[in-house]
C-alpha cells in the first residue's frame, strides 16, 4: 500500500470468539480513578492473545 | 462508522467498526472524505481535479482492497452482544482510611471525609468482612482485584498488612488470585512500607502532580505547606526498587497549570518511566475548574506531549510511557469489555471504612447510591443491574461516538454528577478522550514509521 498505511488489524468482531471471560483488570483500578480508558487494558486471556498476536501488556509492546 | 482526523501531523483513519486504523497521505485522505460525502461520488474523477490522474486511480484501488479485506466501511453494529453476566463482583476500592494526611483542594473525597463530617479508619474486621464479601460475589472469577484507598490508606498500615494476609489465607481455601494495589500519597512511604508494597502489590498508584510549584499550590500538608519535597525522593526510592514496573505516578492538572505537559516531562526528568497526569473533574465554581473555552489550549498541549513523547522514546534513556497515550490497537480487551466499561456497580465496588458498599470509590456519600453494607450482607442487585445494563449500545449519546469502543462509555460517576444520570455522558470528558485518542493512534503511526 502506497497511501494507505494500515497500522492496526481489525480486531473487534474477531475478539468475540474468546472474549468476555472477564478476568482481565478493571480499567479504573489501574492508573486513572476517574476516567477510564479502557482500550489500554491487558487482555487476560491466553486464547485471546494468541488470536492478536501479543504476549502482554500494551506499555511492554513498545520495545522497553 | 470511519472516523478521519489530523494529529501530531499526521492524517489518519480510525474503521469503528473493525477497529483497523490507518496512517494517510494528502490524496488519501481527501479521498476518504470525499466517499463519507458522497457514497456515490466518482472518487477517482473527483481526485483527478487536484492530483495526477493515475495516482487517484491507485489510491481508489487501494481503498476497494481495504473495503473488501474488512478493514474500512465495516458494520459498527454490535446490538446482537450480549454483555458478560451481571451478579459477579470482581473488583473492589476498599477504603483503608477515610482520612488524609494532605489537604489537596481539589480532592473529591472532601480531603477524606467524603462529605460524612467525620474522619475514621478501617478496621481489620471491616476489611476481612469486606474480602469475604468479594469472595463470595466473584462466581468463578479467578483473579479478583483489591486496590487500598482513601484518604491516604498507608494512615493504616497495620491494618493493610493484616488485611492481606488474611486474602493470601482466602487464596488457598478458595482458589482465587488476590491482585492487590494502593493508590496513596507516599508521604509515609518508609523502607518497612515500600518492601511490603513491592512484594504484595500488583500496582501501586503514587499521587504527584509534577513540578514542585504546581504541586505544593494544590496538594498542601495541614499546615499549609507543600508535600513535594516530603515524597519525591521517596517517590524515586521506590519505583527504583520496584524496577519501574507495575507503578504510576498518576497527577491531576488543572486551570493553573494549562501547560501541564511540562509537568509530565518535569516526572520523566526526575526518571520516572510510568505516569498518568489527568484532567481535574470539578465544577465552575472553582477557579481551578477547566472550562470549555480552555480546551483548545489543552489539546495544543496533547499535542506537544505527544510530540516530545514521540522523541523521547527513541532512546532508551529517556523512555516513558503516559497512561492516556497508551492503546493497545492490536488486540487489546475483547469487545465484551469494551462494551461494559469500567465496571462500576457491577462487578466493580467500593467499600468504605464503615463497610458500605457504593458503585465505585466516586460515588461514596452521593445521596440514594449506597447499595449495602459488607457487615450485614445487603447489596442492591437492582442497582447492581441497571449499571450492567448501562453500556455503550444502550447510552444514546455514545452509540452515535467513534470513540465508543475506546473510552467505552467514560465515567458513570462524572455523568452522574453532571448529568444527574449515569447513561448521560460527561461531555468534557468525552471530548478530552476523543482528542487523547487521536494523539495515542498518531503515536503509534509515528512509531512504526520509526522502526
Amino acid at each position: 500500500m502506497k497511501h494507505i498505511k494500515p497500522i492496526s488489524q481489525p480486531c473487534l468482531r474477531q475478539s468475540l470468539a474468546h472474549g468476555g471471560c472477564g478476568e482481565c483488570q478493571s480499567s479504573c483500578q489501574s492508573a486513572c480513578k476517574t476516567s477510564c480508558t479502557v482500550a489500554n487494558q491487558s487482555c487476560a486471556n491466553k486464547d485471546s492473545q494468541v488470536l492478536a498476536g501479543r504476549d502482554g501488556k500494551v506499555n511492554h509492546s513498545f520495545g522497553k | 462508522m470511519i472516523h478521519l482526523f489530523e494529529a501530531l501531523g499526521r492524517k489518519m483513519a480510525l474503521d469503528v467498526g473493525s477497529g483497523a486504523v490507518m496512517a494517510l497521505d494528502d490524496i488519501a485522505y481527501d479521498a476518504l472524505s470525499l466517499l463519507l460525502e458522497d457514497r456515490n461520488a466518482d472518487i477517482a474523477a473527483r481526485l483527478s481535479e487536484k492530483y495526477p490522474r493515475g495516482e487517484a486511480e491507485e489510491t481508489v484501488s487501494e481503498l476497494h482492497k481495504l473495503i473488501a479485506d474488512g478493514y474500512l466501511d465495516t458494520p459498527d453494529d454490535y446490538s446482537d452482544v450480549k454483555p458478560a453476566d451481571s451478579g459477579v463482583v470482581k473488583a473492589m476500592c476498599l477504603h483503608a482510611a477515610h482520612d488524609c494526611n494532605l489537604r489537596c483542594k481539589y480532592c473529591f473525597a472532601d480531603t477524606g471525609e467524603y462529605h460524612m463530617h467525620s474522619r475514621c479508619l478501617l478496621s481489620a474486621e471491616t476489611g476481612k468482612k469486606a474480602l469475604d464479601w468479594l469472595v463470595k460475589h466473584s462466581g468463578n472469577r479467578r483473579n479478583l482485584e483489591v486496590d487500598f484507598f482513601g484518604g491516604e490508606p498507608l494512615m493504616n498500615f497495620p491494618v493493610i498488612r493484616e488485611v492481606v494476609a488474611y486474602g493470601r489465607e482466602l487464596e488457598k481455601r478458595h482458589g482465587k488470585v488476590f491482585k492487590f494495589t494502593t493508590t496513596t500519597n507516599a508521604v509515609l512511604m518508609n523502607d518497612e512500607i515500600m518492601d511490603f508494597l513491592n512484594r504484595e502489590m500488583d500496582n501501586v498508584v503514587i499521587s504527584i502532580d509534577g513540578r514542585p510549584e504546581v504541586h505544593d499550590r494544590m496538594r498542601p500538608t495541614p499546615n499549609g505547606k507543600g508535600s513535594y519535597d516530603l515524597i519525591i525522593e521517596k517517590a524515586k526510592e521506590f519505583a527504583r526498587r520496584r524496577g519501574q514496573q507495575r507503578y504510576y505516578l498518576r497527577g491531576t492538572f488543572t486551570r493553573y497549570n494549562l501547560d501541564f505537559a511540562s509537568d509530565v516531562l518535569h516526572l520523566a526528568d526526575q526518571g520516572f518511566e510510568q505516569l498518568s497526569i489527568e484532567p481535574v473533574v470539578t465544577d465552575e465554581s472553582h477557579d481551578y475548574a477547566i472550562r470549555e473555552s480552555d480546551l483548545p489550549r489543552v489539546f495544543e498541549e496533547y499535542e506537544r506531549l505527544g510530540r516530545e513523547y514521540v522523541i523521547r522514546r527513541r532512546n532508551q534513556d529517556t523512555w516513558f510511557s503516559f497512561f492516556h497515550f497508551m492503546v493497545d490497537l492490536t488486540g487489546g480487551p475483547c469487545l465484551r469489555k469494551r462494551l461494559t466499561g469500567c465496571g462500576a456497580g457491577n462487578e466493580y465496588v467500593a467499600v468504605t471504612a464503615d463497610g458500605d458498599i457504593y458503585p465505585c470509590h466516586q460515588f461514596v456519600g452521593r445521596e440514594g447510591m449506597r447499595m449495602g453494607s459488607v457487615l450485614d450482607g445487603t447489596f442492591d442487585t437492582a442497582m447492581q443491574q441497571r449499571f450492567q445494563q448501562n453500556t455503550v449500545l444502550t447510552k444514546e449519546k455514545c452509540s452515535q461516538c467513534w470513540a465508543r469502543f475506546y473510552c467505552s462509555g467514560g465515567c458513570q460517576a462524572n455523568a452522574h454528577a453532571f448529568n444527574g444520570d449515569i447513561s448521560k455522558p460527561y461531555e468534557m470528558e468525552c471530548k478530552l478522550e476523543q482528542k487523547r485518542l487521536e494523539c495515542a493512534m498518531a503515536i503509534q503511526a509515528i512509531e512504526r514509521e520509526n522502526a
